[in-house]
């Protein structure tokens, strides 16, 4: 500092400026600091920039409609109408989709977390005729698109009278995921062999040790599998859109869609933000408590759900 | 030998319960409605109007929410599960599921109804549902539109506040006195916006007495010396007070409520219809408003225009039903029993004359619509005139915004716009056709 202090001096009395002006140029710790904080402020401008959609609703969801689209743009509700979350819920019939959404996701999110680890441990650590032929077939099914499916798939639940029932949404997780699979056969494959065998040793069969020697060592990527399935079950519309018709079998992303379409030119925008805001709230608690895994999942797949 | 003849008495009995049971089990309807909260309570209020006249079958009403009613519909038809009826955002919608085979035509069974009469129905309405010769569908309302004007505005300017425009010159010169504008050069306050109504320029064009559509060719010609007298003078019009970015800047500061075009002071004139009364009455119940017929008298001697175009929705019955008559009587008295929730809510007006005429006679009109526009809507429905009557209708309607927009910035000429819908939609309607 005194160093830097002399040469500003020397500098200022040769230039004829007072050296205070000198003093005042960044020091070296300073100076080090300054790319963390060019990318701290390019952070939270960027982050700004992500939340203010979201705080956009926040505050629309608390206005009526005189406010919404006034120019210049107001963020604070003035006055605040918090009705708009009671008819939201009213709208969203919230009870009855939000218990329907419930019984989908406790279907999905137990079947996908069983039937996926099973196949997956199958696939890394038991020996089988064909298993790598399989595997391929499995992984290929990944890159049919959902669309060329949805109508055979449809055919096959309607001749066994599932439409309009939660079956056609829950059961297929119970047959495994092939993106699960994947994550999870890649998991059980990184764990050394030596303890499968050494429980083998023991008299333990290949159930035992899937249950009680793998399993509990994937704790990890069984946490992403249940995230990932978790957003997927709740954002899920079209499925719900294809194969429920009656209202009160209805999830919350349907009746969400469907109070966003009043009538479209009559639509009220707060309730709809209000209700907006009510079907985010979960996920984002999920993802508050569980973004260790939802980061995980993204470096181990170098996918994001 | 009498025992088995018992058992087998009995097992012939079984077997007739069993083949006669769907002709003795109740008829069920199913009918999709795309509406939602808080909507869907007036379609279902509708249903049950329709239920109570045809306690014979039962109506299972069912809500898909418009965006992903034809995803859904796809699937269902594909596999055979579609509905029996349908409400669809869009008369245009009949015709086009009717070309791919999707609908059916009513015309058998409006042959052998003996309680409907086609002359009830306005004839602008029914002919936008015919095709090929056919009727693919029903509209489930009439939205007629009417000259609307803020009284308040033009005693401020000076305009008699009971005069209306008489001709599209007079829109100039009265806007002149009403438009305002900043120190920035910002509008604060404009008289009439060319575009702002439902279905855009070929609504517009159509007060003008404009067509899109050549019969002899059965192709779309918007490029026509009307057309483009109605677009240019947009084109004039909207370059007088800045331009079209000018203009865009005010329509984005418009909302509902306070901030609504007209009840906020921001907009004086308007071609105006139902929804607009509806929502300036929940808005401002007191808007000092005035009315008249939206016939203004076009640039061109004798082309007056007749009212504006069509604009509702479609009924239509999948052509998979197994219950043709059932499926026509829901849709067919969604035009006289379903509509009186929606006359009594928001003055949506009914396709049958003779139910205006008994809402009318029986004062069950939304209270706030004023009873001498009822009348005047009656008279404006008599010349509403047709859509196009094409397959690939949205694809115009598209692409007539999209040009006529880039008109109006001035990226376009009024012809080039117009030449280019031309060529765009004819090739896109050659497509479907060959198609079918």
């Amino acid at each position: 500092m005194s160093r830097f202090n002399s040469w500003a001096g020397k500098l200022a009395a040769a230039e004829g400026f007072p050296a205070r002006v000198f003093r005042a140029l960044p020091s070296k710790r300073v100076k080090s600091a300054m790319p963390k904080l060019l990318i701290y402020i390019f952070g939270t401008s960027v982050s700004v920039m992500f939340l203010s959609p979201l705080l956009w609703m926040l505050s629309t969801a608390f206005k009526d409609m005189t406010q919404i689209f006034v120019f210049p743009p107001r963020w604070i509700p003035n006055p605040p109408k918090p009705e708009n979350f009671l008819t939201a819920l009213k709208w969203l019939n919230f009870r009855t989709t939000f218990t329907n959404t419930l019984i989908i996701l406790s279907g999905t999110v137990i079947g996908s977390l069983f039937s996926s680890s099973i196949v997956g441990y199958s696939f890394a650590v038991l020996r089988w005729p064909g298993k790598n032929v399989f595997f391929v077939i499995m992984l290929s099914t990944m890159m049919i698109p959902a669309a060329v499916t949805l109508i055979p798939i449809f055919v096959v639940f309607n001749w066994l009278g599932w439409v309009n029932t939660f079956r056609p949404l829950i059961v297929p997780a119970w047959f495994g995921q092939p993106f699960f699979i994947f994550l999870l056969r890649q998991f059980f494959m990184s764990i050394p062999k030596e303890l499968s065998d050494a429980a083998q040793i023991d008299g333990c069969g290949d159930f035992g040790i899937y249950w009680r020697i793998m399993l509990p060592l994937c704790k990890p990527v069984l946490a992403v599998v249940i995230l990932f399935s978790f957003l997927n079950t709740w954002n899920d519309f079209f499925g719900p859109l294809i194969y429920l018709t009656g209202k009160d079998k209805w999830t919350l992303a349907l009746a969400l869609l469907a109070t966003s379409q009043g009538a479209g030119w009559m639509a009220d925008w707060g309730v709809i933000m209000a209700a907006s805001f009510i079907v985010v709230v979960p996920v984002l608690i999920v993802f508050f408590f569980a973004q260790r895994y939802f980061v995980q999942g993204i470096t181990m797949t170098g996918l994001k759900v | 030998m009498r025992s088995k003849l018992r058992i087998l008495s009995v097992c012939l009995a079984a077997l007739l319960v069993v083949a006669l049971y769907p002709s003795f089990a109740k008829v069920e309807i199913v009918f999709w409605d795309p509406y939602g909260p808080p909507w869907d309570k007036l379609l279902e209020e509708g249903t049950a109007n329709i239920q109570a006249k045809h306690p014979e079958f039962t109506i299972k009403h069912e809500h898909v929410p418009w965006s992903g009613l034809i995803q859904k519909l796809t699937v269902a038809v594909a596999s055979g599960t579609a509905p029996d009826a349908a409400h669809l955002w869009g008369t245009w919608w009949a015709v086009n599921l009717g070309v791919q085979g999707v609908v059916m035509p009513l015309d058998e069974q409006i042959a052998k109804d003996k309680e409907l009469s086609l002359d009830d129905i306005y004839p602008g309405y029914l002919e936008t549902f015919r095709y090929d010769g056919k009727i693919w569908g029903f509209p489930d309302s009439a939205q007629p539109t009417s000259w609307m004007w803020n009284k308040d505005v033009f005693s401020e300017v000076g305009l008699d506040p009971n005069k209306p425009p008489a001709s599209w010159g007079d829109v100039v010169a009265f806007s002149d006195k009403i438009t305002k504008k900043d120190s920035a050069g910002n509008l604060i306050r404009i008289g009439f916006i060319p575009n702002n109504m439902w279905g855009g320029f070929y609504n517009f064009a159509s007060h003008w007495g404009g067509t899109f559509y050549d019969e002899k060719t059965g192709k779309i010609k918007a490029y026509n010396e009307t057309n483009l007298k109605a677009l240019q003078w947009q084109i004039d019009f909207t370059n007088r007070y800045g331009g079209q970015e000018v203009i865009n800047a005010l329509q984005s500061g418009f909302g509902a409520g306070a901030d609504e075009a007209m009840v906020s002071g921001r907009l004086a004139m308007q071609l105006a219809t139902h929804y607009h009364y509806y929502f300036r009455h929940v808005a401002k119940p007191d808007l000092n408003y005035g009315f008249a017929p939206p016939v203004l008298p076009g640039p061109i001697p004798g082309d007056e225009a007749k009212g504006g175009m069509v604009c509702a929705n479609a009924h239509v019955v999948f052509a998979s039903t197994k219950h043709h008559w059932e499926a026509y009587l829901t849709v067919r008295d969604y035009m006289t029993e379903g509509i009186k929730a929606w006359i009594k809510l928001s003055a949506h007006a009914s396709v049958n004359r003779k139910v205006n005429q008994r809402a009318l006679a029986e004062n069950w009109i939304a209270e706030y619509y004023p009873r001498e526009l009822w009348r005047q809507d009656m008279q404006v429905l008599e010349y509403n005139r047709p859509l196009a009557p094409i397959p690939n209708f949205s694809k115009l309607m598209d692409e007539l915004n999209a040009q006529t927009d880039l008109a109006r910035l001035g990226k376009k000429t009024a012809s080039q716009a117009l030449q280019y819908v031309d060529e765009v939609v004819n090739k896109d309607l050659e497509k479907v056709l060959r198609r079918r």
